[in-house]
């Protein structure tokens, strides 16, 4: 237990109103100041090229995924959240995936699978919502991970940006 | 240590009971339960049940790469993420004996001291809802806010960074953000201020904190108290001095001490070592070195590493054993909280209930960090599972395992059990 003397009041504080009102106009100054909070689903979280959201696949400009399934992603990932099947085609790429499918619920956003990708096939794009209503749901396949290659583009600059800087970063700042 | 409620009652403490704390409390952010046993008012003894959110991770560590474990320990805890995984890079290097490049260092210093401003300010929060002044706790999650933006914008995500590697960083920070995470520095700089003036000034703050939950220096030396919790109470212990990894040997700073010991300390110690933080990111920020993220290590060879780390809540240590493959053989996780959850043990006796419900969380103990093992009860054998047991067993299991390898005699503890 703790006696505290509580200080002597001035008169001003003792008539009550003048504090009172002192305190009532930093309330109502707040009316008019930028509001801290942000109405979450109606107004979008602050994304950048920055953010590490969900993967996604690259479709490249002729309509083909930028995928071989090399299996590199699957190999790097902590999470063991990606499947690849991959199977041979005609085109010079020689390669790609029959079945390339990440588990959302096990994945946990580092970005390796990125890092890992010889073929800049597969970004982390600023995605970020992820509910639905059974788990099956939450296993994205090749449908649901596609993206035109001008969706990621923000980001495939960034890590390019990034990874130039690794290359040369003895001689840059 | 424990008191089991079936003990037979001693004489004269007719009226003692049982007061349940948890597993799922309001005061707690996670499940952990607690037994006091009460006379009237005042508390007798205190115990601690856990294992109620084991997650495995030692193991599953040792079936990852040196690569993704890092990323794996980040999920150890759900605030000092960066802590467990440079704490792991820090004991892999020990193994290797290696410094990781300057701008790795750097990075790793500026990642960790936003871990501290945040996790501070959320302790701040956290304390003033479970005493029932939400003021405080709105006010200082607001200022939290920012700090988790800015980690956002510099490494890609609120908490979890994924940038610490074995033998540097994996990622530049991206640097093109710095001129504005140093505005909300300064920014916070103030607002950190005046919240630290606010609650110093708090008459409310005062009456109800002061001389409440009491470690003395002596007892903090003996349950080997950690972090702020110890040098609230006077006693100088921080890795980030004691044993500089990062950068924080080559930046100026202070270590922050408090002589009381109590839970008013303890909020004082966090809010200037918050201060302090801004002025270590300030400085790391303006020296922020050029040069390579990483070494590139490719093979870790066999031995054994330690690795030190001063957490948001105290010394974090790894242990990691490598045999030479891309896994390691054993990975352990000795989390601040550890030491810290047994002092409850001499703060906590004596006090009323509503004062050790403050003093539980003034600790900032962390649950999740702590659990590293899991003990069911057994109808038949009575396995227990209280901390006592826990500690007394860990203890038995040292001794046994030292007597196997026959390691030297410093590796065996006393046999004296828990103090």
């Amino acid at each position: 237990m703790v006696i505290l003397q509580r200080k002597e009041l001035t008169l001003a504080e003792r008539l009550y109103l003048p504090e009172i009102l002192r305190g009532l106009s930093i309330t109502f100054r707040k009316f008019f100041k930028k509001a801290i909070t942000r109405q979450y689903p109606e107004e979008p979280l602050p994304k950048d090229e920055v953010t590490r959201g969900q993967p996604r696949l690259v479709v490249k400009d002729d309509g083909h995924l930028a995928c071989v399934s090399c299996g590199l992603c699957e190999a790097a990932c902590p999470a063991y959240a990606i499947t690849i099947d991959g199977h041979e085609v005609d085109r010079p790429i020689e390669r790609e995936p029959e079945r390339f499918e990440i588990d959302m619920l096990r994945c946990i956003l580092c970005g390796f699978c990125e890092e890992a990708c010889p073929k800049d096939a597969i970004f982390m794009s600023d995605e970020l919502e992820l509910a639905d209503l059974t788990r099956a749901e939450l296993v994205y396949g090749i449908d649901k991970l596609k993206r035109p290659r001008s969706a990621l583009q923000k980001r495939i600059d960034y890590v390019y940006r990034i990874n130039d800087r690794w290359r040369n970063s003895s001689s840059t700042p | 240590m424990s008191t089991s409620t079936t003990e037979p009652r001693a004489a004269g403490a007719d009226d003692r009971s049982v007061v349940q704390i948890g597993p799922f409390h309001p005061l707690l952010e996670e499940p952990v339960g607690f037994e006091l046993t009460v006379e009237g008012e005042r508390v007798v003894a205190v115990d601690a049940r856990m294992d109620y959110i084991h997650k495995g991770i030692e193991r599953l560590a040792q079936q990852r790469t040196y690569d993704m474990i890092p990323i794996l320990l980040e999920r150890i805890c759900g605030i000092c993420s960066v802590t467990h995984s440079v704490c792991f890079c820090n004991a892999v290097e020990d193994l290797l004996g290696v410094e990781p490049p300057p701008r790795a260092r750097y990075i790793r210093t500026i990642i960790g001291e936003l871990e501290r401003v945040h996790s501070h300010l959320l302790w701040v929060g956290l304390a003033g809802h479970f005493i029932g002044y939400n003021t405080v706790f709105m006010w200082a999650w607001k200022y939290r806010e920012p700090v988790c933006d800015v980690f956002e914008m510099l490494t890609g995500h609120r908490q979890n960074s994924a940038i610490p590697l074995v033998g540097g960083v994996r990622r530049d920070l991206r640097v093109e953000y710095l001129p504005e995470a140093r505005r909300v520095l300064d920014e916070l700089d103030g607002q950190v201020r005046m919240l630290t003036e606010a609650v110093l000034d708090d008459p409310v703050l005062a009456a109800r904190l002061r001389g409440v939950g009491v470690l003395t220096p002596q007892q903090v030396v003996d349950y080997g108290v950690v972090g702020p919790t110890a040098r609230a109470s006077g006693v100088a212990t921080d890795v980030r001095r004691d044993d500089p990894y990062a950068a924080y040997g080559e930046l100026d700073w202070q270590v922050i001490t408090a002589p009381e010991g109590d839970v008013f300390a303890k909020a004082v110690v966090r809010l200037l070592e918050l201060a302090e933080s801004i002025k270590i990111l300030r400085q790391a920020f303006d020296r922020l070195p050029g040069g390579d993220l990483s070494l590139g290590i490719r093979h870790v060879p066999a031995g054994e590493g330690i690795g030190r780390y001063e957490a948001p809540r105290g010394e974090d240590v790894h242990y990691v054993r490598s045999n030479g493959t891309n896994m390691p053989e054993r990975l352990k996780v000795r989390a601040p909280s550890f030491t810290n959850i047994a002092s409850f043990q001499a703060s906590c006796i004596g006090a009323s209930i509503a004062d050790v419900t403050i003093t539980l969380a003034a600790c900032d103990p962390c649950y999740s960090c702590t659990e590293r093992t899991i003990v069911v009860r057994d109808a038949a054998g009575g396995e227990a599972r209280a901390v006592g047991d826990l500690i007394a067993r860990s203890q038995r299991e040292t001794r046994r395992i030292a007597a196997e390898l026959g390691r030297p005699a410093d590796l065996v503890l006393p046999a004296g059990g828990a103090r």
